[in-house]
């Protein structure tokens, strides 16, 4: 005689993939039998609550890290073009197109694509920091030429200090004017942006949101706020010509933690 | 899966026609794609691994490997499955717990405790508990609705094989919320096959 149906054999049963002898058990097998009744009327019950159990709300800034870690990624265009199967994949699901593609680092599996983007970040920075005036040149037309002396380590960006809470919007409209504002270095500040203000910090908080192997120094920024919070907008050439990207990141924003509340790719003012 | 046919296939027409734009290079169609399906996605995430910081993380990593991987993905399975199936791999992938059975919380199986002796367990709990196989079943076809044949491609499973193991952990959750009495405690064997309870068989 067979031995009794354990619950993984029952649940087979019901998936319809136990093999003969289990069926030919549970016709001769009162006991397996009524077990079986009960587990089809329990399971029923548990797919129900599994099918209404809400998650937690999704957090506020998730989409904002969405955009920002995809628009911070090299882009791979396909030499195929798009849509087209590869051509080891005949016996692969196509849920698994991923293996193909550069994986992350085993060894150093960073907590988020954010966190080896600012890696990343900081080795480019680290060794461009003697030529910051240099590439700066590529950025609007300001005046650069006072990162290479003294602590090359400040950026010289168009600064403003407006105030705006941008959640309500606005930031297109104030785009030029940012664009426009007077180049200066970080400079000690009070208030909620205080660290923000300090050359270190920004520094910091620029390589989290810098992408890898792209612009060395922002656009522009704004001393702003989102939501009610202090926040800086930090503007960011884009990989598509004639964009921006814009970043709203809060006041401790820096390194491994850029913080961003809001994403956006707006047009680049003209002149 | 809710509403009316036609709005579904319009919406999988749009879904294609954003991943084709994203595979192009497109970074805004690939982030109004995913936010299409964000609920979801962090549905999902969310009861795979329990912490909403790490469903989080695990969610942006597996929207990086699609947009990644958005000029090979081929059209066997909808958008929103071959998404969903990134992050399954992003959350239960190499370094996570997905090969490492021995690394869930707390024991998803039946053998604890005399007479149906499991500690109870919110639900929630319990699904976090089940084996990683198990859980990503029963996430995907339970929590997440996806259709079986996807399910069986997004975990690379022959055909059925993700229902299979949905069953399995559906029995395990039933137990483990105290909606089953246990009936895997091994029946004694008494003898010559006398088992206790049920009288045993013919």
């Amino acid at each position: 005689m067979t031995s009794h149906l354990d619950l993984d054999r029952l649940a087979d049963l019901l998936a319809g993939q136990a093999p003969e002898s289990d069926s030919r058990h549970l016709s001769a097998c009162p006991g397996c039998s009524a077990r079986l009744d009960e587990l089809v009327s329990a399971e029923v019950e548990v797919a129900a609550l599994l099918a209404t159990l809400a998650p937690p709300p999704v957090p506020a800034t998730l989409t904002a890290r969405l955009q920002a870690a995809v628009v911070a990624q090299p882009r791979q265009v396909n030499p195929r073009g798009p849509a087209e199967p590869a051509p080891d994949s005949s016996d692969r699901p196509a849920g698994s197109p991923g293996r193909t593609v550069t994986p992350f680092p085993d060894a150093d599996r960073p907590r988020s694509p954010l966190v080896l983007a600012a890696a990343a970040v900081v080795v480019v920075a680290a060794a461009a920091v003697a030529t910051v005036a240099l590439r700066s040149a590529a950025g609007p037309s300001t005046s650069t030429t006072s990162a290479a002396s003294g602590t090359a380590a400040a950026p010289v960006v168009p600064t403003s200090s407006t105030g705006t809470d941008y959640a309500g919007g606005g930031l297109a409209a104030a785009l030029p004017a940012l664009l426009r504002a007077p180049a200066r270095a970080a400079s000690p500040a009070p208030g909620p942006l205080a660290g923000l203000h300090t050359a270190a910090q920004l520094r910091s908080c620029l390589s989290a949101v810098l992408p890898p192997g792209g612009a060395a120094q922002p656009l522009a920024l704004d001393y702003a706020a989102y939501a009610g919070q202090p926040a800086l907008v930090v503007v960011l050439p884009a990989s598509t010509a004639g964009k921006v990207d814009v970043f709203v990141v809060g006041a401790g924003c820096r390194t491994g933690d850029d913080q961003t509340l809001f994403f956006t790719r707006l047009d680049r003012p003209s002149g | 899966m809710t509403g009316p046919g036609d709005d579904d296939s319009r919406d999988a027409a749009d879904d294609r026609a954003l991943l084709r734009a994203a595979g192009e290079g497109n970074a805004d169609a690939f982030g109004h794609l995913v936010a299409r399906h964000c609920d979801l996605l962090w549905l999902i995430a969310v009861r795979l691994v329990g912490d909403p910081a790490r469903a989080a993380d695990c969610l942006l990593a597996g929207a990086v490997a699609a947009y990644r991987s958005s000029p090979r993905a081929r059209g066997e399975i909808s958008v929103r499955s071959w998404l969903a199936g990134q992050v399954v791999d992003s959350c239960l992938g190499p370094g996570s717990d997905r090969l490492d059975p021995a690394a869930t919380v707390g024991d998803g199986s039946p053998q604890a405790g005399p007479d149906g002796g499991l500690p109870r367990r919110t639900l929630e709990a319990a699904v976090l508990a089940l084996p990683a196989d198990l859980r990503a079943a029963v996430v995907l076809l339970d929590v997440a609705g996806l259709p079986a044949d996807d399910a069986d491609r997004v975990l690379r499973l022959p055909p059925g094989a993700a229902e299979q193991r949905c069953r399995r952990g559906r029995a395990r959750l039933a137990l483990a919320v105290g909606r089953l009495r246990n009936p895997a405690d091994p029946p004694p064997v008494l003898g010559d096959g006398q088992t206790e309870g049920t009288g045993g068989a013919p």
